[in-house]
């Protein structure tokens, strides 16, 4: 358990840190002076599918503890809001989720090549595709020691959002070492991938 | 701006475009469109500031009428909705949120269009209630010069104290 220290923190600092710790995989508690942070800490812990409860310490101190790994158990103290997680569709697009290094599973040289003149294709399109989900070996093409970084970073200025997955990175060792785009989890790539938007797999 | 006085710490080419947005719509003035609307039967007028959409649609309403908003007619940043997404929340649209409370079925929407329309303004735009049959002519003329401008719903009557905001889709 990660312990947080945001007296004096205002929002969205407390969310933010809190996220990054839990996206680690780490349960953290949380301190904050001031009610409406542990609301919107509660907000984002029910969009991610984590446990929820908080204390009250003092007039203006709250512990607010996060468990990444749900018991199941209904959280008791979550009964302000339940809002949905889902991702507004503001733009109805696109998504490539790519799972891997290389194009295929067969013969892993011709494989790393074919994924690199993909990229350098899509990267010369004048418009990429709204979303580009990195997940397993895929995460480290937008890492350190990749190849293909210009023409990731190339289809981020066209318009993509670029994300990878913080499990993989963390599993690769690349979670501080992502160059391109941001990290993601399971849960945001379901809800995009149920979106109305298009997937392709690669 | 929506949820965009916050931006993520990357500052990659699609943050640095949503920023760009944002500052061209806080410079907007309401100026032209106040102008213009003088022309029209307008019953009511208010620029959406601090109390985000939603509340100052509420006091708009005061005790006398509800809305339907239209979400998908929205002019919004699409860039402030990934930031809601990525729980990029302020305080006071918390404050707004709780200050709002359950006069709306606000909790049945996708999270980041709820917490959109409860977003703190730094510079909003005008939130106008004009005669319907007139709505669509004001709307001509204010997009010549603010293209953004939307008819994003309507007053409807009659009054539900616990229901004064409903949603649903053009009509």
């Amino acid at each position: 358990m990660t312990t947080l220290n945001m007296l004096g923190k205002p929002c969205p600092i407390p969310v933010v840190e809190a996220k990054k710790a839990l996206l680690q995989g780490q349960d953290v508690t949380v301190l904050v002076d001031n009610s409406i942070a542990v609301q919107n800490l509660e907000k984002m812990a029910a969009g991610l599918g984590y446990g929820f409860s908080y204390e009250q310490k003092g007039e203006a101190e709250y512990a607010v503890t996060i468990i990444v790994k749900n018991s199941g158990a209904e959280p008791a103290s979550c009964q302000v809001m339940r809002p949905e997680a889902m991702p507004f569709d503001a733009s109805s697009g696109q998504i490539f989720l790519i799972t891997g290094d290389q194009i295929g599973i067969s013969a892993e040289e011709p494989g790393k090549k074919l994924m690199q003149t993909f990229l350098y294709s899509l990267a010369q399109l004048p418009k990429a595709p709204e979303i580009i989900l990195l997940i397993n070996a895929g995460v480290k093409l937008a890492a350190e020691g990749s190849e293909v970084l210009d023409n990731l970073k190339a289809i981020a200025e066209h318009g993509a959002d670029i994300r990878s997955c913080g499990q993989c990175l963390n599993y690769y060792g690349l979670t501080e070492k992502l160059v391109v785009g941001k990290i993601t989890n399971m849960m945001e790539i379901v809800e995009f991938l149920t979106s109305s938007r298009r997937t392709v797999t690669i | 701006v929506w949820a965009l006085s916050w931006p993520p710490k990357e500052s990659d080419a699609a943050s640095a475009d949503a920023m760009q947005k944002a500052v061209n719509s806080m410079r907007r003035l309401n100026r032209y469109a106040a102008e213009k609307m003088l022309r029209f039967n307008i019953s009511a007028c208010t620029d959406v500031t601090g109390f985000g959409l939603l509340c100052h649609l509420l006091e708009m309403c005061g005790n006398s009428a509800s809305a339907e908003i239209w979400p998908e007619e929205l002019p919004i940043i699409n860039e402030a909705a990934d930031y809601a997404n990525d729980f990029l929340l302020t305080a006071a649209a918390q404050r707004n949120r709780n200050h709002f409370g359950k006069r709306g079925q606000v909790d049945s929407l996708p999270f980041a269009l709820q917490e959109l329309m409860f977003d703190p303004q730094t510079s909003g735009g005008l939130l106008i209630c004009v005669d319907t049959e007139q709505s669509q002519q004001l709307l001509n003329v204010i997009q010549k010069d603010d293209s953004d401008a939307r008819i994003i719903g309507r007053i409807i009557n009659p009054y539900d104290h616990n229901n004064i905001i409903i949603f649903g889709g053009k009509k």
